[in-house]
């Protein structure tokens, strides 16, 4: 083996390892001006690179032939026993129109960033929406509590538990239904309407969803009205 | 895909399609076997067939055809038997049938005459993937990036195997060469 300290240490061995890729201009361009040096100043590989052109010549001069005309004869056969079935209605679509040829077309992309923002955009609008609703809820426990603590302060009215507070599918508002709470009887025979009335004079915030007292003259304890 | 653009996609590819398959197998009754079942393949599967990756699919389905049958078959080329289906002789048939390039030397049309007649045996002991590789860069001029397509392998991959294929023909052809020293 011949070493050339000069050529960067590249030994013949290593350079002849690497002439396809220096013969097709793979290497790079370091590498490249190396193995040319050395290959300038060696008749060993000079001799190579001969050789390995030879071959590639050889490889670029093989014979080319066409299959004999049977093949076609036979294919030819095959397709007119198989033809296609009938189309179907979008097949002429889903011809000239695959997914990711319609991607490449300028509107349609236009028309999928447009789609991509409107959704985005309409799913935020509904998560506000449904965060409001859920703050609206909160504030509707929130008032009823100070309320029923007013109540109870009072002395008129006691509730085992908050009425149930639903949202209304149709207006999206909270609502409370004071029919199917349970509470406990007025101890002073008193409406809940009234106690209620006096309560909120309690509490300084009355949210705007207060369940309608018409609500409540409406329940069971309608009678109990003075 | 029409019956016609069909037909015409096996114009524009059976002449690479059948060189692969014959280059790869070394045996003309199985490469032309083979080449039509590819295309009979390709009429089946015409819904997913595109003008621009035809050729990458119709090779991609040769070789695997060819690789499946030199699995199955245990094939090996001996190629010091000299039996009608010897692909050296037929190959060497082929060859002789092509004209050598122009202006050369007397010595260099010997010694390029000895390599073109042994070229042929040292693709056939080439391994099956480097001799696919070899066949498409070579005889059917494609990029290495359409040769990457074809093997579903790296572009990186590709070069390198088309340059230790080539290395290793010139190690097997050596004894074809003679130096100028």
């Amino acid at each position: 083996m011949n070493r050339f300290p000069s050529h960067q240490d590249l030994t013949c061995t290593e350079v002849q390892d690497t002439l396809e890729a220096y013969l097709d201009n793979e290497l790079d361009a370091d590498t490249h001006a190396s193995v040319a040096s050395h290959i300038g100043s060696c008749v060993a590989c000079q001799d190579e690179v001969r050789f390995a052109q030879a071959v590639s010549g050889a490889l670029h001069e093989l014979p080319k032939s066409d299959p004999p005309s049977e093949i076609f004869d036979a294919v030819a056969a095959h397709v007119r026993a198989h033809p296609n079935s009938e189309p179907s209605r979008w097949h002429w679509i889903r011809q000239r129109f695959t997914f990711t040829d319609a991607l490449t077309l300028p509107f349609a992309r236009v028309g999928a960033l447009v789609c991509l923002i409107g959704i985005i955009v309409f799913g935020a609008y509904q998560y506000r929406q449904y965060m409001e609703v859920k703050q609206a809820s909160r504030d509707l426990y929130y008032a009823l509590g100070k309320v029923n603590y007013a109540v109870e302060r009072t002395g008129i009215v006691v509730s085992e538990k908050l009425p149930d507070v639903r949202i209304n599918e149709v207006s999206g508002r909270p609502f409370v239904q004071i029919e199917n709470a349970s509470r406990r009887v007025l101890k002073e025979k008193e409406n809940i309407t009234s106690a209620i009335h006096q309560s909120l004079g309690a509490i300084n915030r009355v949210p705007e969803h207060i369940p309608d007292i018409k609500h409540y003259e409406r329940s069971e304890y309608k009678g109990d009205t003075p | 895909m029409t019956e016609d653009k069909f037909l015409a996609l096996f114009h524009e590819h059976k002449a690479q399609v059948y060189q692969h398959t014959l280059y790869l197998l070394g045996n003309r009754e199985d490469a032309e076997d083979i080449t039509q079942e590819t295309f009979i393949k390709a009429w089946e599967y015409r819904a997913k067939l595109r003008p621009k990756t035809a050729r990458s699919w119709l090779l991609k389905c040769a070789q695997n055809l060819c690789f499946n049958l030199l699995k199955r078959q245990k094939f090996q080329v001996h190629l010091t038997e000299g039996d009608d289906t010897d692909p050296e002789t037929e190959l060497e048939a082929l060859m002789h049938t092509h004209s050598g390039q122009s202006n050369p030397s007397p010595d260099e049309i010997v010694v390029q005459q000895e390599l073109k007649d042994s070229v042929q045996c040292a693709i056939q002991k080439l391994p099956p993937e480097m001799r696919s590789v070899i066949v498409m860069r070579e005889l059917n001029g494609m990029s290495f990036k359409e040769i990457a397509e074809v093997l579903e392998q790296p572009e990186g991959t590709v070069k390198s195997i088309a340059f230790r294929a080539r290395k290793r023909l010139r190690e097997l052809l050596r004894p074809y060469w003679r130096s100028e020293e």
